[in-house]
């Protein structure tokens, strides 16, 4: 079978099928072929070999279908790629209409108001976690349009906070 | 000795001090907010005090509850840990006011202490080098000007109350001082409620090389030799250790009567971190005093073989220290790296979280002083340490491998942490050499990413993790007689069954 995985920021085609000429999975990787033995697998961790070599991976669930899988220091947030939003990604996102939180916060101050312009990378609100603020920046020009929060409101990502109306591309101020 | 003592504190501090009150046969009372019932240092405790609401403000920080709850449960003292209350004169104020000992200096070392001008005035007077500066503050850009002429530039703008870099700005010319003043001042007076600031030489990438120093009620002071915590990000120490490369036994010796100076100067009872920068041409100079145990505590505890906590608890109890400075001596070399809920990847955004999985190094040599399990929440609300890893060897070189495999064992999935990015600074070369300063990571790892995941192994991953959820928890592990031929994950996991078959 054939899927399209998302590894932190990397998406990759995958397709499995048959044994592999040590018996192990064979894969296809972006059309490489691979292949990955599984020695023992329990309770989450996996030991196995690729590549000539022996690996100890260790798995847990990642919410929405997602998996946690680590490696020798490294974590990777794995996922359906077609079944899941964009969103999932490492860092801060831009959603097209307005701003969500790359991480999980408490709203602290709001630096906009609806009706206002603002300008592409213009700060529209502080959000605090961990005793770190961090700016939400306006992805494009455009007019706020609505505030979906207030100060002190726990958010999460993926919650739009402020709304955006972004300018028209092409239109009149555009072409001047 | 105190029958009970409560605990000021969360997380992995929390139970570190928890630990050593247990082996002193000392009954731990935990405090909690609410957004921390469930949390490990609760549970590790004889006994929990819930305190107030997730907020810091509502619960941590809050004097009163704090006290209220050490009443309540009749402990005799209170240790702070670090950070929230723990160099807060008023809190120190409160607890010694309730009647119960205060574990940590007195009110009025701290005060003397947390006032950085003042105590440069007082480090000076008493001999201890200090970095040339100004000693009083001012926001007179007329007065700034005519000493920065004085020291030379480049100088160093610094708030007075400050701390954590917060209101710091390098000036490399005059016509730039006037507005990196008036800046730093804003930043002062909106992060410390106190706009003074004053001038510093800038020193060219020195080392930070801090002294633990140690101090009973009846004078008795010793250092416990240096710790280096140059490798820094952001102000924040990341990795450290001890000892340090760029001292040899004279310096180490005049660094620590230096510290040992300072301690008395300042009346000092307890343990506390007296913490230098160390310049390129050898001179040391006073940066100032921590009155607090320090994050990086444990690494003088594995050379030097003294619980720090033991020791404070025994001073707060009125006790004499139990050696002299020719008793105490260092074996070996030790190294922490500091595991935050973080993200490295995507410019150390913190990582506020459930822990999915958390599986812990082992082994010869390493030391983990953790706050979090398997399925522990990491709320928003607090400062984003996780655990501490701490490893002791023979020499220092020993200690990196022994620090990088045990990095590889730490398992933590569902939030993120540095723990590529420290095996990655660890196999730094300059790092092997023992070349750093507080700018190694701006020069050094400025431009890193992390490693690009590898497909095969992740997808491989995802298969067994998925499979083993569809099987109901568990997947039948390989018996060791099993031909290569019986260990086909075809044969052992069945179909690939990802949603629906190809």
């Amino acid at each position: 079978m054939r899927m399209k995985l998302r590894a932190d920021d990397r998406v990759f085609e995958v397709t499995t099928g048959g044994d592999g000429a040590n018996g192990g999975m064979g894969l296809s990787i972006d059309g490489h072929p691979s292949e990955v033995c599984v020695i023992a697998s329990s309770a989450g961790r996996h030991s196995v070999n690729a590549g000539q070599r022996s690996h100890v991976l260790y798995t847990a669930p990642a919410g929405s279908g997602g998996t946690w899988v680590w490696c020798e220091g490294q974590a990777w947030r794995v996922s359906d790629a077609e079944s899941e939003g964009r969103s999932t990604g490492r860092g801060p996102s831009g959603l097209g209409a307005g701003v969500t939180p790359p991480m999980p916060g408490v709203v602290v101050r709001i630096l906009v108001e609806v009706g206002q312009r603002v300008t592409r990378r213009q700060a529209l609100v502080v959000v605090s976690a961990m005793k770190m603020e961090t700016s939400l920046v306006a992805a494009h020009d455009g007019v706020v349009t609505g505030i979906r929060t207030s100060v002190g409101t726990s958010v999460r990502p993926g919650e739009i906070l402020v709304e955006v109306q972004p300018d028209e591309p092409g239109g009149d101020d555009a072409r001047r | 000795m105190f029958r009970s003592v409560l605990v000021a504190n969360r997380g992995e501090i929390a139970v570190r001090i928890i630990r050593t009150l247990r082996e002193m046969g000392i009954r731990s009372v935990a405090v909690y907010s609410e957004a921390d019932r469930q949390s490990l240092h609760v549970a590790t405790a004889d006994e929990a005090v819930c305190i107030g609401k997730a907020p810091p403000a509502d619960s941590y920080l809050s004097i009163d509850s704090i006290v209220a709850a050490a009443r309540q449960c009749g402990a005799e003292a209170v240790h702070p840990g670090y950070g929230f209350l723990s160099e807060n004169p008023r809190f120190a104020r409160a607890v010694a006011g309730a009647g119960l000992a205060f574990i940590g200096p007195p009110a009025d070392v701290m005060e003397r202490l947390g006032d950085k001008t003042a105590a440069r005035r007082l480090m000076h007077e008493r001999g201890v080098p200090i970095i040339p500066g100004m000693t009083r503050p001012s926001d007179d850009p007329e007065l700034l000007a005519a000493f920065a002429d004085e020291i030379g530039y480049p100088v160093l703008v610094k708030a007075s109350m400050g701390g954590g870099g917060k209101g710091m700005r390098v000036v490399g010319c005059a016509r730039e001082l006037r507005e990196a003043a008036a800046l730093a001042s804003g930043e002062a007076q909106a992060a410390f409620g106190d706009g003074a600031i004053y001038l510093e030489k800038y020193l060219d990438r020195p080392r930070h090389i801090e002294i633990q120093v140690l101090a009973d009620a009846l004078g008795n002071t010793v250092h416990l030799f240096e710790r280096e915590c140059s490798i820094q990000r952001r102000h924040q120490k990341v990795i450290e250790e001890t000892p340090s490369t760029a001292l040899d036994a004279g310096l180490r010796d005049r660094m620590g009567r230096a510290a040992v100076t300072a301690a008395k100067a300042a009346g000092y009872v307890n343990a506390g971190t007296v913490e230098f920068l160390l310049a390129r041409d050898g001179s040391f100079h006073f940066l100032e005093v921590n009155t607090r145990l320090q994050v990086e505590h444990p690494i003088t505890e594995m050379t030097t073989g003294l619980d720090l906590v033991r020791l404070q608890v025994e001073i707060a109890a009125g006790a004499t220290l139990p050696f002299r400075q020719e008793d105490v001596s260092t074996r070996g070399h030790a190294i922490e790296c500091r595991l935050y809920a973080e993200d490295p990847g995507a410019g150390f955004l913190p990582s506020p979280g459930r822990v999915a999985l958390a599986r812990m190094p082992e082994g010869p040599g390493v030391r983990l002083d953790s706050g979090i399990t398997t399925g522990s929440d990491v709320p928003i609300h607090y400062d984003p340490i996780l655990a501490k890893l701490i490893v002791h060897a023979s020499d220092r070189s020993a200690a990196i491998a022994r620090m990088l495999r045990a990095l590889e064992e730490c398992v933590i999935l569902g939030v993120r942490t540095p723990v590529d990015y420290l095996m990655d600074v660890l196999r730094l070369a300059p790092f092997a050499a023992g070349d750093t300063h507080t700018q190694f990571l701006e020069e050094h790892m400025a431009d890193w990413r992390p490693a690009p995941p590898n497909l095969a192994l992740a997808a491989a991953g995802y298969v067994l993790e998925r499979r083993a959820m569809q099987a109901g928890g568990v997947v039948g592990t390989g018996g060791g007689a099993e031909g290569l031929d019986a260990n086909s994950p075809w044969r052992r996991l069945g179909a690939w069954d990802l949603g629906g078959r190809s």
